[in-house]
């Protein structure tokens, strides 16, 4: 008793500190779909960051398209109101037709995909600058399950890592941790596109002899059993013959605009390995 | 008094602020991002509890916060938990000596930890991730993610404090331990 009165402090720490790399390590090797806590926990802060996007959306409207024209026009109220209100109806119809044709554009690349797959809009973004995931407004209640492809209109988006009954995290393409088997359309050479640092891509295990060259466009293989074959990944901006082994270093442009990603499909899609 | 709030109160409100600056995080906080640099509150209340926590209690404050952190952040579920646990346990360490009531100590102490935090995240992340690299500006990144956080930390602790004192007024009364 004496003992532990003594060495209170470091047994403590020595225990929660290895507790604590003992979960690392379980959820590192297991995934965290075994933890189902998580799954509440991301229920009840959904809705939230749901409401908190859509006031923000509103406030966000409500400056730009109100308090700046007031600001701008102070002698005639009447005419200022006007300008407002039409403006603010330009915005509203330029806002629609952008939608709408993101929309269609969705709809498009939805019928040359013979999978079964639901939209869904983005609800939350990573606040880490460290990591590259993003929280969307579906999940398992729409079949949305882990290791599902996520794509868009432009492309492969990334896959999904987790999901409660009606939200789901995205590891998106740009993050170190997601790697994608990937062929060059052009001369079909092979490789694994994995995230760097700065929103590009790295496209990874191509060797000297394979031909690879700039512009050439990049997409999935299939072979990986996550993505469906022949989406668009991204296009190659850089090709440099690396110094040490045997690969190639290139880098990839991504297709998809992740600073501006609104609407995404998930293709119900489980993963299927080559047969 | 807040400093002396209880210690249920205390730590009540730490998860709970926790929590409500993670959804926040993920939605307003990121509207104002510059660049890469982010506010990160979750660091401060680590740094809040590792002060004015009990050993035991903390701990289970700080590792539901790395929990939270892991699920709205990254890839690597259990990181979080790793690196705010060491955060925890030096302001654990440093609190036999030094007192957090000023400003400038918040400050201080938030800074100098975002540094230790996230050169613990890219040292994981290099032997986790083989691909990972840190980025070259890795350096000037810490040093203007730490002054964010340094200058944005008595914000948070004040937000922290005010939702432990509503807690503590509301709450149920501690029993007094006599010596």
């Amino acid at each position: 008793m004496n003992f532990f009165r003594k060495y209170r402090f470091p047994i403590i720490v020595g225990l929660f500190v290895l507790g604590a790399l003992a979960y690392f390590s379980f959820s590192a090797g297991k995934g965290v779909e075994r933890i189902p806590a998580g799954r509440y926990l991301l229920e009840l802060t959904g809705p939230v960051q749901r409401g908190i996007t859509e006031v923000g959306d509103w406030f966000n409207s409500i400056w730009r398209h109100y308090f700046a024209l007031v600001q701008a026009a102070e002698e005639n109220d009447r005419l200022k109101k006007e300008l407002a209100a039409l403006k603010q109806r330009t915005v509203d119809r330029d806002e629609l037709e952008l939608a709408n044709r993101r929309l269609k554009k969705l709809l498009e690349f939805k019928a040359n995909l013979d999978y079964p797959m639901v939209a869904a809009e983005v609800v939350g973004s990573d606040p880490s600058s460290q990591f590259k995931t993003v929280i969307i407004n579906k999940g398992a209640a729409d079949g949305v399950e882990s290791l599902m492809p996520v794509v868009c209109a432009q492309g492969a988006v990334g896959r999904v890592i987790w999901s409660s009954p009606n939200y789901a995290k995205l590891l998106l393409l740009i993050d170190p941790n997601c790697g994608v088997d990937v062929i060059v359309q052009r001369s079909r050479a092979r490789g694994v596109v994995e995230g760097a640092p700065g929103g590009e891509l790295r496209l990874k295990y191509v060797i000297h002899t394979e031909d690879v060259a700039l512009g050439d466009k990049v997409i999935t293989s299939g072979a990986a059993g996550v993505y469906p074959k022949g989406v668009l990944v991204g296009t190659v901006s850089a090709v440099r013959q690396g110094q040490d082994g045997a690969f190639q270093r290139v880098q990839i442009t991504p297709a998809v605009d992740f600073g501006r990603l609104e609407e995404v499909l998930v293709l119900l899609r489980r993963r299927q390995l080559d047969q | 008094m807040k400093r002396g709030a209880g210690r249920w109160p205390r730590a009540m409100g730490t998860a709970v602020t926790g929590l409500l600056l993670a959804v926040l995080g993920t939605t307003a906080f990121s509207w104002w991002a510059l660049g890469p640099l982010r506010l990160e509150p979750i660091i401060v209340l680590v740094v809040s509890a590792g002060y004015r926590l009990p050993l035991v209690l903390g701990f289970m404050v700080v590792m539901f916060l790395g929990y939270v952190a892991d699920l709205i952040s990254g890839g690597v579920m259990g990181l979080n938990v790793v690196i705010f646990t060491v955060v925890y346990v030096i302001c654990q360490l440093a609190r036999r000596k030094l007192d957090i009531s000023s400003w400038p100590f918040q400050m201080l102490s938030v800074g100098v930890l975002t540094i230790l935090a996230h050169l613990l995240t890219a040292g994981a992340m290099t032997l986790t991730v083989p691909s990972y690299a840190p980025p070259v500006n890795l350096p000037l990144l810490l040093l203007a993610q730490a002054l964010i956080n340094a200058f944005t930390a008595p914000l948070f602790f004040g937000l922290n404090e005010a939702l432990v004192g509503i807690l503590a007024h509301f709450g149920p009364a501690e029993r007094k331990v006599s010596p």
